[in-house]
């Protein structure tokens, strides 16, 4: 059972906050949700979309075709009409006309008197969105009470004025507002409370839970949200984490080493943009073997390229950044759980391992919400060899032995202000003391004492993960696991066995560990246009899936869409590569205009 | 109780013999011991450049970096233990070209970090290419008939993007240098202070000499410190004089503004290194449901 609902509006119209909302709403009522925000890089001018599946199911990605439409504005009205459902419900202003739009037959258009009602109660035109949300509800038979406790938590505190406004206006439009959808989402009895937030959000928790002491960061889209949710948590709710907006991605880099030089977990956070300036510092942080991790949320490139869409384009970019050859990790959550325990266990690897850890996000997963339940477990804090008590005193002149050679390729970390620790972390070729050197045998010592960090990170390296069982295999990285759990149970409600191989460690990769997983019939979708990780998989353990399906419109895989790749491929066999066009609502968000109706 | 000694490091520094690095080193050493610093507390952070091996000349906690971006770094070992005692090194390509992004910014967040840059008008380590402080028409690699750029005034720029000390001393002057290091070290805030530091190899012209006839001590003339229209004439008077009178000492000083620590209030719990971040996150977890 699920009720797929899509807000249109103009820009600055208030999307957005409609949509956290209800979704928030939606998930009190004991519903799993995802709901998926697009929008141009405008402020104003552009148009906006919010889809918001309900579901009794866990639900993990968008959906293209809607069962409500909620028209803020009467340009959403053209924009989505093409992806509603036989049945579905337009909900907008009986103000706007449909003069020159065509719906199908089964439509129901549901015209609402939204200014009758703001005059009735006399509230100001702003308060338009609490009625647009009050005819949500009503239509599929949620008491309006949830509404009126999310304005009772939002608007008490600008006083009972207000906030009585508020109710009013979605009280008159909860009863004039008669259009029912066919499927009713009545609260669900005994479900539990679950959290409704963005991949950002999460990761931000996820670092705090991982001990994370300071974040540092110039704002870019689409990973600004975990600045703003780390400065909320310092500012408003008391943690001691240490937050700066750094005048550009270098000095955040930089910080976030600085940090963890002396040892507090730090962090530094960007898109590909931003982290292109970061790039220096990772070579710097490798050689330094000084631990850092780096949060990137990937957008549409090369450049600016379409700076508020998705993509997965950026995975080379970080396998290449810097000059020079050194081990990095790369982690790529796929959904909240994972961003949570990522974040948290990238600090862990960065820490034991004592090099520079990428997690690596984008638009899509860092920018929607999803529900999930409450962490159980507290994220373990694991910080490898790292001494904090003072050592036994120096002979005069001498420094610690911060690069000592070791089986494991990792010597004792020690932090400034512990007794007898001093050394320099540096950027030079060293001796085990940190001295620069450029001997020919100490140089080759210390790369191969670098790289035998390889043997444990193959190990600390989870298996891939496998979701369900099939005949044929649809394999994904990071983000794309929503859209691909959702096409195996739309498969699966036709009879159709799919099995969903996941990979959330990106590299370094073990072969014999995916070799454990890896079975013929595999198709690789890829939110990119030359499929980077299946080049990345074949370079490191010479597998190959049968079939490559790449998607590069700005927008992330659909289930609808993989799901009709699977089938093709059962039909006719899997082909080589597909290269998926956008296939629903292609009206384009920047440019509004450009469409008279 | 460490001593100068305490400073010393095994190995000799590889500059240029007679070069107005090893002044410094010695300047730092003493002015660190003078303090009653200790070697642990203390971090020495550069970037890259003839200067920026000096971190691994003195036996403290160090960081030699990437050419530039040593004042975010420092930094960042600032925040991560706001009592540590954090010294950043590095010459005038590195951070007032490359770094001049950071020095402005670094100065504006008034962290307590302290910044000496070893300006010796030349790029020294890249074999003697025009520098942001070049005089205009001195002869570079890279300006054959003579720097045709107006120069950077540091301890102007240092001025205009609101520092709360800014100081010049001069490589060859020993006893001025330590005393302007150590109160920079003092001043709580950003300490930024340039250092004229002749460089033997690629800047002849510059001696030991020539800075000595030009350069004065502000603190034997009536300069008040606090007053800031007085510094910025001060920090032009080089580039007033061509270079005729190079004033040294300390040009400004303030404790108005906040340290960057004073102004978060997860430093009031003492260093973050030392938190704990075992954290309960249920309440946050709570508005999100
Ligand atoms: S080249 Fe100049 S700056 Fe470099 S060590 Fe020699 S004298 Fe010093």
């Amino acid at each position: 059972m699920e009720v797929v609902f899509r807000i249109g509006a103009l820009a600055g119209e208030g999307a957005f906050v409609m949509g956290r909302t209800l979704g928030k709403i939606f998930a009190r009522a004991g519903y799993y949700v995802n709901g998926y925000p697009e929008y141009p890089s405008l402020v104003r001018g552009g148009h906006n979309a919010y889809t918001i599946v309900v579901s009794d199911k866990p639900v993990h990605s968008p959906r293209q075709n809607v069962d409500v439409l909620l028209a803020v504005s009467r340009d959403a009205l053209l924009f989505h009409k093409d992806s509603l459902k036989d049945k579905a419900i337009v909900f907008y202003s009986k103000q706007f006309s449909t003069d020159g739009l065509e719906f199908k037959p089964g439509v129901k258009l549901a015209p609402l008197p939204i200014s009758d009602v703001l005059k009735e109660a006399s509230a100001p035109v702003i308060m338009k969105n609490v009625a647009v949300m009050a005819a949500a509800l009503s239509a599929v038979g949620l008491p309006l009470s949830y509404l009126e406790k999310v304005l009772e938590e939002e608007f008490s505190r600008k006083g009972e004025e207000i906030l009585n406004l508020n109710k009013k206006v979605a009280q008159l439009m909860y009863k004039k507002s008669t259009e029912k959808a066919e499927i009713q989402l009545k609260p669900v009895e005994g479900a539990p409370k679950r959290i409704y937030a963005s991949g950002n959000e999460i990761t931000a928790l996820g670092a705090l839970a991982g001990g994370l002491g300071l974040y540092a960061a110039y704002p870019m889209t689409p990973a600004s949200a975990v600045l703003h949710t780390l400065v909320a948590k310092m500012e408003k709710d008391g943690h001691n984490v240490v937050v700066v907006q750094t005048e550009d991605e270098i000095a955040a880099a930089q910080m976030a080493i600085g940090a963890n030089f002396a040892g507090v977990r730090a962090m530094a956070g960007t898109s590909g943009g931003g982290f292109a300036l970061m790039t220096e510092s990772v070579g710097m942080a490798a050689l330094a073997e000084t631990p850092v991790v780096f949060y990137v949320a990937q957008r549409v490139g090369p450049s600016t390229g379409m700076p508020t869409w998705t993509e997965q384009g950026d995975l080379f970019q970080m396998l290449g950044a810097s000059q020079g050859e050194f081990l990095r990790v790369i982690l790529a959550p796929g959904t909240l759980e994972q961003n949570y325990y990522l974040a948290a266990g990238a600090l862990n690897v960065a820490e034991k391992w004592q090099l520079p850890v990428i997690l690596l996000s984008d638009k899509f997963l860092a920018e929607s919400h999803f529900t999930m339940d409450e962490p159980k477990e507290q994220p373990k804090i694991e910080r490898g060899k790292l001494l904090l008590e003072d050592q036994p005193e120096l002979p005069m002149g001498k420094r610690f032995h911060r690069y000592a050679l070791t089986e494991d390729g990792v010597s004792p970390r020690i932090v400034p202000g512990v007794k007898n620790g001093m050394h320099v972390g540096t950027s030079y070729e060293h001796w085990e003391d940190s001295f620069t050197t450029e001997d020919f045998d100490m140089r080759k010592k210390q790369v191969e004492k670098r790289l035998a960090k390889l043997k444990g990170l193959y190990e600390e390296q989870p298996k891939p993960t496998v979701y369900g069982d099939g005949d044929i295999t649809i394999a994904v990285w990071g983000s794309q696991l929503g859209p691909a759990l959702d096409a195996q149970a739309l498969l699966e409600a036709e009879g159709i066995k799919a099995r969903v191989l996941h990979f959330s460690w990106l590299y370094p990769l073990n072969p014999e560990k995916i070799k454990a997983v890896w079975k013929d019939k595999t198709i690789f979708f890829e939110n990119n246009s030359t499929g980077l990780f299946t080049k990345l998989l074949f370079m490191e353990t010479g597998l190959k899936p049968e079939g490559k399906a790449l998607k590069y419109t700005g927008r992330p895989w659909f289930p609808e869409e993989i799901a009709a790749v699977v089938k093709d491929a059962l039909k006719s066999g899997i082909k080589a590569e597909v290269r998926q066009a956008e296939s629903f609502d292609k009206y384009e968000f920047y440019t509004p205009w450009r469409y008279s109706f | 109780m460490a001593g100068l000694a305490d400073f010393n490091v095994a190995e000799k520094p590889q500059w240029c013999p007679g070069c107005g690095d090893h002044i410094i080193l010695m300047g730092l050493k003493q002015a660190l011991a003078e303090l009653d610093k200790e070697p642990h507390e203390t971090v020495v952070v550069s970037g890259i450049g003839c200067g920026s091996k000096l971190p691994h000349y003195i036996r403290t906690y160090g960081y030699e970096g990437i050419h530039g971006r040593l004042l975010p770094l420092a930094e960042g070992i600032k925040l991560a233990n706001h009592k540590l005692t954090v010294v950043a090194v590095g010459g005038d390509g590195d951070g007032l070209s490359e770094g001049t992004n950071h020095f402005i910014h670094a100065v504006r967040r008034n962290n307590d970090v302290n910044y000496f840059v070893q300006d010796n008008f030349i790029y020294a380590l890249t074999t003697g290419q025009v520098s942001p402080t070049t005089p205009k028409g001195r002869k570079t690699k890279t300006t054959l008939n003579g720097s045709y750029l107006e120069p950077l005034h540091p301890t102007a720029v240092a001025l205009a993007a609101g520092a709360t000390f800014v100081a010049a001393t001069f490589a060859g002057d020993l006893m001025h240098m330590k005393t302007v290091m150590k109160k920079a070290i003092e001043h709580k805030g950003f300490a930024f202070v340039d250092i004229y530091q002749p460089c033997v190899t690629w800047n002849k012209n510059y001696s030991y000499d020539w800075y000595k006839e030009r350069v004065y001590d502000l603190q034997k003339e009536n300069h008040d410190t606090s007053d800031w229209k007085a510094a910025m004439d001060k920090a032009m008077e080089p580039y007033r004089t061509k270079y005729e009178k190079l004033p040294i000492g300390i040009f400004y000083q303030t404790d108005k503004n906040a340290a960057f620590y004073e102004n978060l209030h997860p430093f009031a719990d003492g260093p973050l290194v030392k938190q704990s971040f075992k954290r309960d996150l249920s309440k946050d977890f709570e508005q999100l449901m």
